[in-house]
């Protein structure tokens, strides 16, 4: 009930007219709660909506919120603007987090504690986006135009936190095909929101 | 140096490319990731599969609807932080404004600055009518600020309080700062007490060009270390708390940056001042 964060279009309360960049900048800085309720309040929905979509599970989307806001602010010094925006850089901590969370609660998956050093480098891992204005529309456009096995590859290893040999058993075939299943997938993908651009 | 045998971690570069899809997606098996990251991290190839792949994993993060969070995670979210952050220095008693306003700030001599920076030459205007006028401009600064938005302004003005104290602590290493070119009108100081966070805070600064950003830097000898990047709020008041010098610092500066900041500064300083160490 307290502060302007029930909700994603409430650009009227918001100072809409800071950057999220200026905020990563303020967060990196040192002690800035409003940079941090400020980010929250532009990104929640596009967060939980996708740890909700991954851990299928509220509680748990809502740690991976709220550990993602954490991994926001310790690694807001490492934010390199250009290289990818503030949106994707925290959409893609928030969906290490919910992955990591879906994991963990899986016993099959092969996994290694993750210090925290470590993590910090992975969530750096960012690659330039291919279509920084690609909109929802655009890109279930282009994920429909896939083969059906494609489709489900990625989306079994982006949603579901499934690897590679998870992928493979799940799907019944082999290794190798996963792998050029979401290799053939992901370039079309690029060739399809690079021509929705 | 043990000559231990290791399994030397090899992976041919066509490998490692037919793996670029499931890497990006963070989907390879642990030991798979491993032998990819190490490779990339050695290999002088440039290795574009990967960016072209991994530049389409962003998008896939669109095809999950937005779902509004239940609203008290705002709270515990924000909690997780103040537990975690560094807190900045307790408040200070509301009477303490006036006497450290009034405390003087000695004029000292300092230490010629670096020459590569070029520092402009405003004489000696480092007296306690320049520390005083300033504290009165940032204080109302705050008071206009207060009725915009009475949260945030609240909390700048007990950040205000402190940098003022640092400014006022006869222990403090402090800095006038003034503006030029660019920052012509900008003015300022740099506190460091001897224990805990110091500050750096500026007022009438203008706004950042696009695409560059405010990066403040410690210069000690002919090295600039960076202080880290400063916001300037539409009011013109910047403040980088929990500053920590490096050994050394003889002046403070800021310059123009591109966004994100730099390693070392790739301009002429546009704010200066020289540090002068407690009497």
């Amino acid at each position: 009930v307290n502060g302007p964060g029930n909700g994603s279009g409430a650009s009227a309360t918001l100072p809409s007219e800071v950057s999220d960049e200026a905020l990563i900048e303020r967060l990196g800085g040192g002690h800035d709660q409003d940079a941090l309720a400020d980010l929250y309040d532009r990104y929640q929905a596009s967060m939980y909506g996708l740890a909700l979509r991954i851990t299928q599970d509220p509680a748990l989307a809502q740690d991976a919120v709220q550990e993602a806001f954490l991994g926001v602010w310790r690694n807001a010094g490492r934010y390199v603007a250009g290289r990818a925006s503030v949106r994707t850089w925290i959409m893609s901590i928030v969906h290490h987090r919910a992955i990591d969370l879906v994991r963990r609660r899986r016993p099959t998956t092969d996994l290694v504690d993750v210090e925290p050093t470590a993590e910090a480098l992975r969530v750096a891992d960012v690659w330039p986006e291919v279509a920084r204005a690609a909109d929802a529309r655009a890109v279930r456009a282009a994920m429909d135009g896939l083969p059906a096995t494609q489709r489900a590859a990625i989306e079994l290893a982006y949603f579901a936190g499934l690897t590679q040999s998870e992928i493979a058993q799940r799907e019944q075939i082999p290794l190798g095909t996963v792998k050029s299943r979401v290799r053939l997938g992901l370039e079309s993908l690029r060739r399809g929101l690079e021509g929705s651009q | 140096m043990s000559d231990s045998r290791r399994p030397e971690p090899t992976m041919a570069c066509s490998e490692a490319d037919e793996l670029a899809g499931l890497y990006v997606l963070d989907a390879l098996d642990e030991h798979d990731r491993a032998l990819v990251a190490s490779h990339l991290a050695e290999c002088p190839n440039a290795h574009e599969q990967f960016a072209e792949l991994g530049g389409v994993v962003p998008a896939l993060a669109l095809l999950a609807e937005p779902v509004d969070a239940p609203a008290d995670l705002r709270a515990r979210v924000l909690a997780a932080y103040a537990q975690e952050a560094p807190q900045p220095i307790p408040a200070l008693p509301a009477d303490l404004r006036m006497t450290r306003m009034s405390a003087p700030v000695e004029a000292r001599r300092t230490a010629a600055a670096p020459r590569a920076w070029q520092l402009p030459a405003w004489g000696s205007w480092v007296t306690a009518a320049a520390a005083a006028l300033l504290v009165v401009a940032l204080v109302g600064a705050w008071g206009l600020a207060a009725r915009a938005d009475a949260d945030r302004a609240v909390a700048r003005t007990q950040e205000v309080e402190r940098a003022i104290a640092a400014l006022s602590d006869p222990g403090s290493s402090v800095a006038i700062l003034r503006g030029s070119g660019p920052a012509a009108g900008a003015s300022g100081f740099a506190a460091f007490p001897a224990e805990g966070g110091g500050y750096v805070v500026l007022v009438d600064l203008p706004s950042a060009p696009a695409g560059q950003t405010y990066q403040a830097w410690y210069i000690a000898g002919d090295t600039p270390a960076s202080a880290g990047l400063l916001s300037v709020g539409s009011d013109g008041y910047a403040v980088l708390a929990q500053a920590q010098p490096v050994a050394g610092t003889q002046v403070v500066a800021l310059t123009l940056e591109p966004a994100g900041g730099s390693v070392a500064p790739t301009s002429d300083p546009i704010v200066v001042g020289q540090v002068e160490a407690p009497a």
